[in-house]
């Protein structure tokens, strides 16, 4: 019994976060096959528990505050790819625990720069 | 699992429905029913609407005064359902061995007093509301915001941000501040032109608190916002300049003219910034550097009170820069006289950045 269920199969797990009173776009994934095998099955794990297949694409919920961060956790399985919003205030705790493990876990790559992608 | 949550008997649409169409009592009736709901969320979508409505009844009611200027909290790096957190420094206590807690103590105390003493409004809802800071937010959280109601500083993850870097910096706690004040007056829309003027108003406010603690006149000032708080991961200066938009650091992408405005869609896509409102206040910062350094001496004084009059008294929540723009002139030849030098200078600044005012 791996936890894994349909997740089985995940190559990438992405999150972005924008906003902050800076605006910067910080991005952070993990690849599976960068990962110890007791990692990938902890990611199938949090996944399946983080409940994002159901989530919409943007956050739902009325006005964009002044300086808070925005998300998008995007799944990658093998075939298909999924992609989730949130604000701080929508996301659910299994989603704030996906990304805190995606964001320490050994293998994790980072990344950041200004919104709208553009390097000068 | 959920964190338990108190329904609304009423349901916000019913709610603001009531504030826009009822008679006063039935308002009122509205405010108390939000009063007495935890749900924070909805308590926000629906305040706006109030405070434009009725403003004194709902920071009154909302948001009790104390008759204190200030409080901090130790929140001890928990998240959203711990705040505000435990009290460790009242207003008049003497400062505490945690410097945090004492900087953001005397951050919100200059933002409060510059407000009060500039232009006459006491605290951010112009009705005495308590400021609450709560200090070390979640873990290496590296962001400071005004959630509506409070402040909340975390303390930087040492790599994008200095730690400990958001309560050093006055001009980033008047900024978060002001966003306060925008939210009870002109409650300019956080996406797009609006979100831009919104942003650029904390901007522009930020950094007179602290020209203002400093003593610095236009041509003194660095105009810069978040100097000395960048970690190694944001080599350069500080976040944005309104002096030179776009030079602050290595990723300051602001342009100062309407001929580099960044078209972004107002998607939710965290990487477009709500349409650009971080990129864009960039255009209407320099205007006010513009006129600033064009009217010369302490820019608090006569450019500030334009602006200041503009967004509390001119603006909605959807006004564009060009609205922001009409409006900022009026005032000016209101406040100092048709024609005059002020009201050259505003006029001015707008077309050197682009926009030609009517």
């Amino acid at each position: 019994m791996t936890g894994g269920g349909t997740y089985a199969r995940i190559v990438r797990v992405s999150v972005v976060r924008g906003g902050g009173f800076s605006g910067l776009v910080r991005t952070t994934s993990v690849a599976t096959d960068q990962l110890s095998p007791g990692d990938r099955q902890k990611l199938a794990a949090l996944v399946q528990q983080s409940g994002l297949d159901d989530a919409p694409a943007a956050p739902s919920s009325g006005e964009p505050e002044p300086d808070r961060f925005t998300y998008a956790v995007t799944l990658e399985d093998q075939g298909r790819t999924h992609t989730a919003g949130f604000s701080e205030r929508s996301m659910p705790a299994g989603v704030r625990n996906l990304i805190s493990w995606v964001s320490t876990v050994d293998g994790h790559e980072e990344s950041i720069g200004p919104p709208g992608g553009g390097h000068r | 699992m959920v964190s338990g949550e108190v329904c609304f008997i009423v349901p916000p649409h019913i709610l603001i429905q009531m504030i826009d169409e009822g008679s006063p009592d039935i308002r009122t009736s509205a405010v108390r029913t939000l009063a007495i709901s935890e749900r924070v969320r909805e308590r926000r979508a629906v305040t706006r609407r109030v405070v434009q409505h009725e403003p004194q009844l709902s920071a009154a009611l909302l948001l009790p005064t104390t008759g204190a200027k200030r409080t901090v909290c130790d929140v001890h790096n928990g998240s959203q359902g711990d705040l505000p957190g435990a009290k460790v420094r009242h207003e008049g206590d003497p400062p505490v061995s945690d410097v945090a807690v004492n900087q953001a103590y005397d951050g919100s105390g200059a933002t409060f007093d510059f407000y009060q003493g500039i232009f006459n409004r006491t605290s951010v809802d112009g009705n005495g509301l308590e400021l609450v800071s709560s200090v070390h937010f979640e873990n290496g959280y590296d962001n400071a915001f005004w959630n509506g109601a409070q402040m909340v500083y975390g303390d930087g993850d040492g790599q994008t941000f200095k730690r400990g870097g958001f309560t050093t910096c006055l001009d980033v706690i008047a900024h978060e501040l002001t966003h306060g004040v925008t939210q009870f007056t002109a409650g300019l829309r956080y996406r797009v032109q609006s979100g831009a003027l919104n942003e650029s108003f904390s901007d522009v406010f930020g950094s007179l608190v602290k020209q203002h603690s400093m003593g610095q006149t236009a041509d003194q000032a660095d105009w810069l916002i978040g100097e000395g708080i960048l970690g190694p991961q944001l080599p350069g200066t500080a976040l944005r300049s309104l002096k030179a938009p776009g030079t602050a650091f290595q990723y300051d992408n602001q342009p100062a003219h309407m001929d580099h405005y960044v078209q972004l869609p107002d998607d939710g896509d965290p990487r477009h910034d709500n349409g650009g409102v971080h990129i864009n206040s960039g255009i209407p910062n320099h205007a006010f550097y513009l006129v600033a350094t064009a009217i010369g001496g302490n820019a608090w004084e006569k450019p500030g009170n334009i602006w200041y009059n503009t967004l509390t008294t001119r603006l909605n929540e959807n006004s564009d820069f060009r609205a922001a723009a009409d409006a900022t002139v009026d005032v000016a030849g209101k406040l100092y006289g048709a024609d005059g030098a002020e009201q050259q200078a505003v006029r001015t600044a707008w077309q050197q950045v682009g926009i030609t005012p009517a």
